[in-house]
């Protein structure tokens, strides 16, 4: 090349790098490659492929936002460490019920304050609960608080008073149900129920889901939609409750870089640019290679979660109707193997109730995987030839796999399946329809109380979105609905687990596994256990070194 | 020239009126109830309900489209369902990053494809073997993989370059060349052919004839002739690319306005998805339309009446 080509050649790489130090200036900040065994107060650098949908505690209702909305505002009572327990933490105690469990009453430790200056007070609490009834807000956990004692008339006028929600003195509040209801305290305790500054909200509106003003142990400094959200250490935060977190080593900063995909990502903790990955499942062929090398071992942080997937047919229509060919499916599905194609990211599952959550029966007995008894059953039930379904399913991540065990399953006891794999958005529509004959369904909690399983799942009024086997057994919903008002915890545990058996004798599903939450996560990272209901801590978290 | 351009700047309009109207008629084919995809798995059927009215989903859609159509005339897309955030501000937020790695990309592709096509159409030779293979390989090579691979050497095994993510010049040189690459073995095949064509021309012999130096013949004379079929495919280029690299931006954790559209596709998140499709389409006509009106600077022998 001669001299001028090459200097037309350093003009444009001259370009490039005007280019280069632009795409630095527009912010976004991503991996810094200086991380790993540094110094321990550097940020936390946490990645996540799908973005955090919210932060605004009365719309957030997922496993991405959930966290963040902990670390960074503050509910009445919160949960301990096993997630099967209540601690206070604005409260000054949790509460015993009163007026035969419909009267709740929390009174507030003074002092704590929003980072805008705000006092978080029990008007704070109540305008939160006015919030999330107001039609306006689309909360999607509004019906969570409709047992309020007014909450139905507020919702059609938001004008008017919540009657239920008493403020009686700047730091005391009461709580008046329409029916006594054991889930209540879960439901003070689940992040939409944390206090909100009322002038911030009023002032940002729904721009307040990006820019939130909270009160907790961090707050949020940057929130850029898919691409980062950077969480400080909020100075004026005390634990002045019970909250199991300790923050004495809480970490300064925690970067969640958004929109990273799922195999750099666990690149990235491998290399020690990033500390923690937060999908909820490292994709299965992935997970056997780290799974397998040693060196890797210490990084994979696992625990079962409160999900569980399931078969189900429609026992209202033929042949699901028949108790018999009900039986012979839970013979027919080899679970094992089922977990073997996940990678070993889930267990097999004999109950509704997974492993953690209160009731989970140990008494219970699984079905073996046996095709020539399911085939004997079937024959039996006046099927010796098999018969034709329709299934459905959801196309993502590693459902086809599972679909495929089932179909294989199946057809070895004579049982032909139409595979419908579709997108989650068809999915859902299609079970609201109500019209699907057969399929895989997975439910996972809004919070650790056996009835946000059996209620919803299995009472004839959930028929047919989340009921999606049509089982409606009377005996089991007049139980559901004692249960749902008993005092006495454990009593209240050992209805559920009475219900449970009759469900299960009625075979109206096949449980198939409850999955694991799986992380990658640097070892050096400490206090990052995997919360059942917030999944992660971030005001527990600290680096050592 | 004026009553020309004034003529495609109507046809801009009529051309996104068309595009909005197609898209908002899809996102509404899709089976799924946007409230649903906003409320979440979990939520009961009365909430859904609620949230679809608040969304003003109940209404007839030709009504809600005309809705649009209203609020759009006065620059006003709406918010997301799912984050809440105004449209175009949010649009406008991202939209640095595409430009950046779009602009960059497209000079690597034109640095890289110009150079290799004067090269190859002046030496032929062993130079056309290389190019032609080049090209072969540029062209043949998905994006997805490229990335994936250069990823993989040039971040993880030897950590040269930024695991993804933006941060600064360095995250930007991989992704720019991955899409680069592709694009450059195009340039290449262009230039080569418009050059060898221009260069049996005869006032390229004149000029040589006449004694001038061999790059005064190549740059003055023969490139400048060669340029104008590139010059119309950088247009379109740059275009499609200001428009969001969905590819790119998803490989690399870049995160632009095509990851932005994809994600509200995923979502049903229908403003978004209207405001997205709708900005991305007026960038690649608009780049269309500059181009043109450029023509006559470039070749004098071009004139709009």
């Amino acid at each position: 090349m001669n001299k001028k080509g090459a200097l037309r050649l350093s003009a444009l790489l001259g370009a490039i790098a005007v280019v280069g130090v632009l795409a630095g200036g527009c912010g976004g900040g991503g991996s810094s490659s200086s991380g790993g065994s540094g110094s321990v107060n550097r940020p936390i650098q946490v990645t996540t492929s799908q973005d955090i949908p919210h932060t605004d505690p009365a719309v957030a209702y997922d496993t991405l936002s959930w966290p963040v909305v902990h670390a960074t505002f503050v509910t009445l009572v919160t949960y301990n460490k096993t997630g099967q327990g209540f601690v206070p933490w604005a409260a000054t105690s949790v509460p015993k019920p009163q007026n035969g469990g419909k009267k709740y009453v929390f009174t507030l430790h003074k002092g704590m304050k929003f980072t805008d200056g705000e006092p978080v007070n029990a008007q704070a609490f109540k305008y939160e609960i006015e919030r999330i009834l107001t039609p306006k807000t689309k909360s999607p956990v509004s019906g969570f608080y409709t047992n309020i004692v007014g909450a139905k008339a507020y919702q059609k006028n938001p004008n008017g008073d919540l009657k239920g929600v008493k403020v009686l003195s700047p730091y005391k509040i009461e709580f008046d149900l329409v029916k006594p209801n054991e889930t209540f305290m879960q439901t003070m305790a689940i992040p939409p129920a944390s206090a909100v500054p009322k002038k911030a909200v009023e002032k940002e509106g729904p721009n307040f889901d990006s820019n939130p003003v909270g009160s907790g142990p961090f707050k949020v400094k940057k929130f850029s939609h898919g691409s980062k959200l950077i969480l400080v250490k909020n100075p004026d935060y005390k634990n002045l409750g019970g909250a199991p977190e300790t923050t004495a080593a809480q970490s300064n900063e925690i970067d969640i870089s958004i929109g990273i995909n799922p195999t750099t990502e666990i690149q990235r903790v491998e290399q020690g640019s990033a500390d923690y990955e937060l999908e909820t499942a490292i994709p299965s062929s992935q997970y056997l290679q780290v799974k397998n090398n040693p060196k890797w071992k210490p990084y994979i942080k696992s625990a079962i979660s409160n999900t569980i997937w399931y078969m189900y047919g429609n026992v209202q229509e033929k042949p699901f109707n028949n108790p018999k060919v009900r039986l012979a499916l839970q013979y027919a599905i080899d679970k094992k193997r089922i977990v073997q194609v996940l990678a070993g990211e889930a267990v097999p599952a004999n109950q509704v109730l997974p492993p953690n959550m209160p009731g989970h029966d140990k008494s219970i007995k699984s079905y073996p995987y046996d095709p020539k008894k399911a085939k004997a059953l079937l024959k039996q039930a006046g099927y010796p030839n098999g018969f034709h379904i329709d299934f459905w399913d959801q196309n993502s991540s590693d459902e086809p796999k599972v679909d495929q065990v089932i179909q294989n399953n199946l057809s070895k006891v004579g049982i032909k399946m139409t595979l419908h794999s579709v997108s989650f958005s068809e999915w859902i529509s299609k079970i609201e329809s109500g019209k699907t004959q057969s399929g895989v369904g997975a439910w996972s909690q809004d919070f650790p109380d056996p009835s946000d399983f059996l209620d919803v799942l299995l009472n004839c009024n959930q028929i047919p979105a989340n009921n999606q086997a049509h089982y409606c057994n009377k005996q089991v919903d007049k139980e559901l609905a004692q249960a749902l008002t008993e005092t006495n915890h454990s009593k209240r545990i050992a209805m559920y687990q009475k219900i449970q058996k009759q469900i299960l004798a009625d075979h109206p599903w096949v449980p198939l596994f409850y999955q694991k939450s799986i992380y990658f996560a640097n070892p050096k990272l400490k206090g990052d256990y995997i919360h059942p209901v917030f999944y992660q801590t971030y005001q527990s978290w600290h680096l050592t070194q | 020239m004026a009553a020309y351009a004034i003529r495609r700047i109507a046809w801009l309009f009529f051309t996104l009126f068309i595009v909005s109207v197609i898209t908002f008629a899809i996102a509404f084919l899709m089976p799924v109830d946007p409230a649903r995809m906003v409320a979440g798995p979990n939520a009961p059927q009365s909430v859904v309900n609620s949230i679809h009215r608040q969304l003003g989903l109940d209404k007839p859609i030709p009504v809600q489209y005309l809705d649009f159509v209203d609020r759009a005339i006065h620059g006003n897309f709406g918010r997301s369902y799912r984050t809440q955030q105004e449209v175009l501000p949010a649009i406008m937020q991202r939209f640095p990053r595409t430009a950046v790695l779009a602009i960059a990309g497209v000079i690597v592709e034109l640095a890289i494809g110009v150079t290799t096509g004067i090269i190859v159409a002046v030496k032929r030779g062993a130079a056309e073997g290389f190019s032609n293979l080049f090209v072969l390989l540029g062209l043949a090579v998905p994006q997805f993989w490229l990335g994936i691979i250069l990823l993989f050497f040039l971040a993880y095994k030897f950590p040269i370059f930024p695991l993804g993510g933006t941060g600064g010049f360095m995250s930007l040189i991989l992704p720019a060349f991955t899409f680069g690459i592709g694009g450059a073995a195009l340039y290449t095949r262009m230039t080569r052919a418009g050059m060898l064509e221009v260069l049996n021309e005869g006032y390229i012999r004149t000029a040589k004839a006449k004694g001038l130096k061999n790059s005064a013949v190549i740059f003055k004379h023969a490139f400048r002739n060669a340029m104008r079929p590139v010059v119309t495919m950088f247009g379109m280029d740059l275009g499609y690319a200001l428009g969001g690299l969905l590819v790119i931006e998803e490989v690399f954790g870049w995160p632009g306005i095509g990851t932005q559209a994809w994600q509200a596709v995923q979502n049903q998140d229908i403003p978004m998805i209207m405001g997205t499709v709708l900005f991305a389409s007026l960038l690649i006509v608009a780049a269309n339309l500059v181009i043109d009106l450029l023509y006559p600077l470039l070749d004098p022998r071009i004139a709009y009446s």
